[in-house]
């Protein structure tokens, strides 16, 4: 076999393995976006119905029978609520960080990554005690000040890569040029973390919006999200599916099209910047 | 414009290092001072607490005659060119010399003005919209530049700004540089570990080591009389070569060699051991001299370097090199940094001789001595001996 | 500056740790008012059988998510290297939305997807053999494995993505040099290039051990830990004890041992991303 045919070959069954797995991630969503457009007899038919007439019924019903635009509120005023708050304490800590302490702090780290590895049914019970003393139990205000714990962490250690990479005589530079420092933190430091602001915010929003443990056990029905409104389709006598896929589809689009667009941020956000 | 004194100047950093110590200067309105010194000596942080970027730890400064101890960077009317240009990445040329002036509240025909003149004097005016990213090594030393210009402030703070350069850039920009400061004449503090760029730039030249001030002069000043061993050593290229000497009834004696001196200062050490400076170029070929006074020694040569407009010679001074703290720190400097081990190795010169010389490896060579570039030097403090510094030889018969 | 952060943290970090310690050594039955209880709650803990049981399936689950995710990682993250730029482009946008999407909303496609009346899971395997009970999220003895996939699906999207960057990044020289030295296409990947990428490995593992210590979404949306108990995590039975039983005092006790293991895991994680930081 020439060496030419045999790299053909290696590079046809690389391709094929991929094929192979783009269809299997995306014939589970296939799978929900066409039934999601079926009634409910079509949905149950067996095998699959590929060829039938597309209907709005599911989502007509999601929208008639639930409180759906009020849940979505809700997660997007949550979700952005808590990721600003996280965001602007992360990036005054991180810079406080890497500009007015000499040596980088183990401890401070260790201690913010064990904060995200907790398990959060572990702190569940006193933020559960915590949210009812203060009548923060089922607000919005309360999901999210729980949020910023596990979302504060992450933003902060993120942004501490950023700011890192600014050079510090750049910062001088302004200084002398008439700058105090918090101008100079203001016109220097903050247009350059931007993109570090941006990317960091991604991860944020998509982990609150994707958050389950807290909202199931801190919410009840005023300030529920998602996740927790799409659980209550599973129910004692069964699962209307047709509703179901509808609305998961309608929460999870959002999400898909943002990790399309932020791809690499993505994931050095969630490997805590241990990529580049 | 201004001038710049700095009174007593001591930093101490919090884990106790003291990188500044007791440090006095008088720098002169329009004076283009070099601050010199191997990397570590301090001079970096002097001129970031001129700039008030380090805080003062003790002394005073004062800029135009006003006491800035307290006072922020930005009320220091002071500019400062980094080593890293420290450019703002996000912003292109124009607004990068435009930011100080915005910041001052300058009127805005008044910046466009300034902005425009500075960029045609550098050069830099075809490329205002481009960002430093884009932009050259040379270019970016530019704006820099530029921007500390641009301010017209009370004095200029340089920090190595010529180091990211590559080397023929390096002394052409050195060149424009000098050019710039005799059209401005603006106060010029500029620090550097390169002692050619030192000699070639300053008006005069401070030279500190480990925090300390070793000595202040013009370039020619230093050369001519060093005050101690360092600076000695650190002025000069080829290095002044040193070797280990005995002051016996006016000679000084090393190996097999010695050399004839008269110096009433010398007289205190007779007996004693000192360290016997020679300048590279106080060598010169004996069949070329002219000057048949001039003592002559007999070296057999180690190594021979045709440089084109000068030969260099290396021979074996058959002495102990000298060892003191001050040699170590120049060992240092020029990488070399190991400690010695067992005995004392012997000196090893280096002589600077007319390219016309014909000499080969291995053959032995007579050679004259000025005897007007002898430097002693106490093997104690390595002091300089001598009030005027520098012996006087006597002519040998 | 940094005021604010360690106050927030310092609060809602320090706070449910005292609390939880505060209640485990009560004793709040559903009955009556919650007495003092000293250390009864930990030795409960060390003799409930559920707990162990639930102990060790999370162990499982953990051993198995983790290895798939990335074998699987591996693999197709070697494929995708040898693939032009341009693939790459289309394929990753692709790639990445598994592990973008909400747990809730993957196990519930799952839970459709594995179900024994409308399911085309169910439905294409009973093709294969009619005497097969294939309702794998409903028989105990498949139940955790059905969600252990379920877990892989999700998350190997991460893995590859992590590997491919990292073996992006990998200079070409050492892999010359090992293509002359005779090293094949898979000896090169196995000697070579898996060394080099070794961070991003150990990244991977930790993390995804860590994540999967913490499991509850996907177990929730898919089979809520039954049939029975038999895919009963640590955190499905953490979250029955707190809010089914409402023994707050037990919770406590369980609650203070997992956030125990999860800092000794997370040890490691932070030492190798400091590293990898700097």
């Amino acid at each position: 076999m020439s060496s030419r045919l045999r790299s053909r070959i290696a590079q046809l069954s690389a391709n094929a393995t991929i094929a192979i797995y783009l269809l299997a991630v995306l014939l589970p969503l296939a799978w929900m976006a066409l039934a999601s457009l079926k009634t409910r007899e079509q949905v149950a038919q067996l095998p699959p119905l590929l060829r039938f007439t597309p209907t709005l019924d599911n989502y007509r019903e999601v929208f008639r029978e639930s409180d759906f635009p009020r849940y979505f509120m809700n997660s997007v005023i949550v979700a952005t609520s808590s990721t600003i708050v996280s965001v602007l304490l992360g990036f005054m800590a991180a810079y406080a960080f890497v500009r007015l302490r000499r040596k980088r702090n183990d401890g401070l780290l260790f201690w913010i990554l064990t904060m995200r590895m907790v398990p959060p049914l572990a702190v569940l019970v006193p933020f559960f005690n915590m949210m009812s003393t203060l009548g923060l139990y089922d607000t919005r205000f309360g999901l999210a000040l729980v949020y910023v714990t596990f979302n504060l962490p992450i933003a902060t250690w993120l942004l501490l890569g950023y700011i890192e990479k600014i050079p510090k005589s750049v910062e001088e530079a302004a200084m002398t040029d008439g700058c105090s420092r918090l101008a100079a933190m203001r016109a220097i430091v903050l247009p350059l973390a931007a993109p570090g602001l941006f990317a960091t915010a991604v991860i944020c929003l998509l982990l609150s919006w994707n958050e389950f443990a807290f909202a199931l056990n801190l919410t009840g029905e005023n300030a529920k999200t998602l996740p927790v409104f799409l659980t209550a389709w599973d129910t004692q006598r069964g699962i209307n599916w047709g509703p179901m896929t509808a609305s998961a589809l309608m929460v999870v689009t959002p999400v898909i099209v943002c990790a399309a667009i932020f791809q690499k941020w993505l994931v050095r956000g969630l490997t805590f910047g241990a990529t580049k | 414009m201004a001038d710049v004194v700095v009174e007593s100047i001591v930093k101490r950093f919090p884990d106790g290092t003291v990188a500044v110590d007791d440090v006095s200067l008088a720098i002169e309105d329009g004076e283009f001072f070099v601050l010199v010194g191997p990397s570590g000596c301090g001079k970096s942080t002097l001129l970031r607490m001129i700039a008030g970027l380090e805080e003062i730890t003790s002394g005073e400064i004062r800029i135009g005659g006003r006491v800035v101890n307290d006072l922020e960077p930005r009320e220091r009317d002071i500019a400062m060119v980094f080593q890293d240009y420290a450019l703002y990445p996000h912003l292109n040329v124009y607004d990068n010399l435009a930011f100080g002036l915005r910041r001052r509240r300058t009127r805005k025909d008044e910046i466009e003005r300034r902005v425009r003149e500075v960029a045609q004097m550098l050069g830099i005016d075809t490329f205002l919209h481009r960002r430093p990213g884009q932009l050259s090594g040379g270019q970016r030393q530019r704006v820099a530049m530029g921007r500390a210009i641009v301010r017209e402030p009370l004095a200029f703070l340089m920090d190595e700004p010529l180091s990211n350069l590559d080397a023929k850039f390096r002394v052409q920009m050195r060149g424009e540089l000098l050019k710039l400061h005799q059209r401005i004449t603006t106060t010029t503090v500029y620090v550097t570990h390169d002692q050619v760029e030192a000699m070639t730039m300053g008006d005069r030249v401070a030279v500190l080591r480990d925090g300390k001030l070793q000595q202040i002069g013009t370039p020619q000043g230093l050369y001519a009389a060093p005050s101690n061993l360092f600076v000695a050593g650190f002025i000069g290229s080829p290095a002044m070569n040193f070797v280990e000497a005995e002051v016996v009834a006016g000679e000084v004696r090393f190996g097999d060699l010695s050399l004839p001196v008269t110096s009433a200062s010398l007289d205190e050490y007779a007996g004693r051991r000192i360290a016997l400076g020679v300048r590279p170029e106080a060598f010169e070929d004996a069949e070329l001299v002219r000057d048949a006074g001039r003592p002559q020694i007999a070296v057999t040569v180690d190594l021979v370097e045709h440089m084109g407009a000068e030969t260099l010679v290396t021979f074996d001074a058959g002495a102990p090199t000298v060892r003191t703290d001050d040699t170590r720190a120049l060992a240092a400097d020029l990488d070399e940094g190991e400690e010695e081990v067992g005995p004392p190795e012997t000196a090893i010169f280096t002589a600077r001789l007319d390219p016309k010389t014909d000499v080969a490896m291995g053959r032995s060579k007579e050679l004259a001595v000025d005897a007007e570039q002898l430097y002693f030097f106490d093997l104690e403090n390595g002091q300089a001996i001598g009030e005027g510094i520098r012996a006087q030889a006597v002519r040998a018969s | 500056m940094l005021g604010p952060t360690v106050l927030v943290l310092l609060g809602l970090s320090l706070y449910p740790t005292l609390y939880n310690l505060y209640q485990s050594f009560r004793a709040t039955e559903l009955i009556g008012p919650a007495k003092w209880a000293g250390l009864d709650n930990y030795t409960k803990l060390f003799h409930d059988h559920r707990f162990w049981a639930s102990a060790q399936l999370t162990g499982k689950f953990m051993v198995v998510t983790v290895a798939g995710t990335v074998l699987l990682g591996l693999a197709l993250a070697a494929a995708l290297d040898r693939g032009s730029e341009r693939f790459r482009r289309i394929v990753l946008p692709i790639v990445v939305i598994p592990m973008a999407m909400s747990p809730i909303v993957v196990g519930l496609i799952f839970k459709f997807l594995y179900n024994d009346a409308v399911g085309p899971i169910n439905y294409y395997v009973g093709l294969l053999g009619p005497h097969l009970d294939n309702s794998f999220l409903a028989r105990t003895d498949t139940a955790i494995w059905a969600v252990a996939v379920v877990d892989i699906w999700q998350w190997t999207p991460f893995a590859v993505l992590v590997f491919l960057a990292g073996l992006q990044s990998l200079p070409r020289g050492p892999l010359e040099a090992a293509r002359i030295d005779g090293a094949s296409g898979f000896g090169t990947f196995w000697w070579v290039m898996l060394p080099m990428i070794r961070t991003e490995l150990i990244v991977v593992i930790l993390l995804r051990t860590l994540d999967s210590f913490r499991v509850f979404d996907v177990v929730y949306a898919t089979t809520r830990g039954g049939p029975g108990t038999a895919s009963e995590t640590l955190s499905i039975y953490l979250q029955r004890v707190a809010f089914n039983f409402l023994d707050f005092g037990y919770a406590g006790a369980m609650s203070i041992f997992l956030i125990l293991i999860a800092t000794l895991l997370a040890r490691p994680l932070a030492k190798l991303l400091q590293l990898a930081a700097t």
